[in-house]
């Protein structure tokens, strides 16, 4: 390597800086093959319903399809026979300032194991967790 | 003919804030021209569409033979708060290695 320059370090330091910001929690169900992106498409628009029907309010809702579109988004499904797909996580996760809404939503998962599409697994580690949310940077 | 970036060049991406960014270094120096002239930032603001909410910019690095961009709005709000898996922007990466780009036989 040549031609490199630099300049000295300054007399500053980087600070990086998070503040409390509210809570989160991240449920996730495995759907089997035949159809699974289908069934799990099916429970995230049943938990939707479900979470509305309570009238909670989030400031975000995600949801996720492991194994089809969480790594990436839409381009990941082209040319994919969807219908083959192995498996599929369901993973949607909630935010909100108050810790009430994150806690009613961490009861929302197991329902969708006898109320919700067939071929689920994964539930094996009981509810979702609430967790405290950190932001950095601008608000 | 058409080729896939993935055969081309490779690719590493991580997070700022909100912001995600991608470098795509091309594997032979003999291809960097290509990726200037086909791969400009409004292109990869046509690939990520429905994936980030802001505008995407690109810088080039001739030396290195790589070009850098930054997405805006990527991230769901910033690697801390996000919910998504992808929560630092670390596979944007891969993502962009889908593009397709036009080569000489």
């Amino acid at each position: 390597m040549s031609g490199v320059r630099g300049k000295a370090a300054t007399d500053k330091l980087k600070v990086s800086v998070a503040y409390f910001h509210g809570y989160k929690a991240v449920g996730t169900l495995v759907y089997a093959w035949p159809d699974a992106l289908e069934k799990a498409k099916a429970a995230d628009r049943i938990l939707r319903e479900r979470l509305d029907a309570l009238d909670l309010k989030f400031e975000a809702i995600h949801t996720e399809f492991v194994g089809a579109d969480a790594t990436h988004g839409p381009l990941a499904l082209k040319d994919v026979d969807v219908a083959a797909i192995p498996e599929v996580q369901l993973r949607v996760g909630v935010r909100a300032r108050d810790e009430a809404p994150v806690d009613r939503f961490t009861r929302e998962i197991a329902p969708l194991i006898l109320n919700g599409p067939p071929s689920v697994t994964g539930f094996a580690g009981g509810d979702p967790s609430r967790r405290r949310s950190w932001r950095t940077g601008r608000r | 003919m058409k080729k896939r970036l993935v055969d081309l060049a490779h690719a590493r991406s991580g997070d700022k804030g909100d912001t995600a960014n991608i470098g795509l270094i091309a594997l032979k120096p003999k291809d960097y021209a290509l990726l200037v002239k086909q791969v400009t930032a409004a292109r990869v603001a046509r690939h990520f569409k429905g994936m980030i909410t802001g505008p995407v910019e690109r810088f080039e690095l001739p030396n290195l033979y790589a070009l850098n961009f930054l997405l805006h709005g990527a991230l769901d709000g910033g690697g801390t708060i996000s919910l998504k898996t992808d929560a630092q922007g670390k596979v944007f990466s891969t993502a962009l290695l889908r593009m397709e780009i036009e080569v000489k036989k």
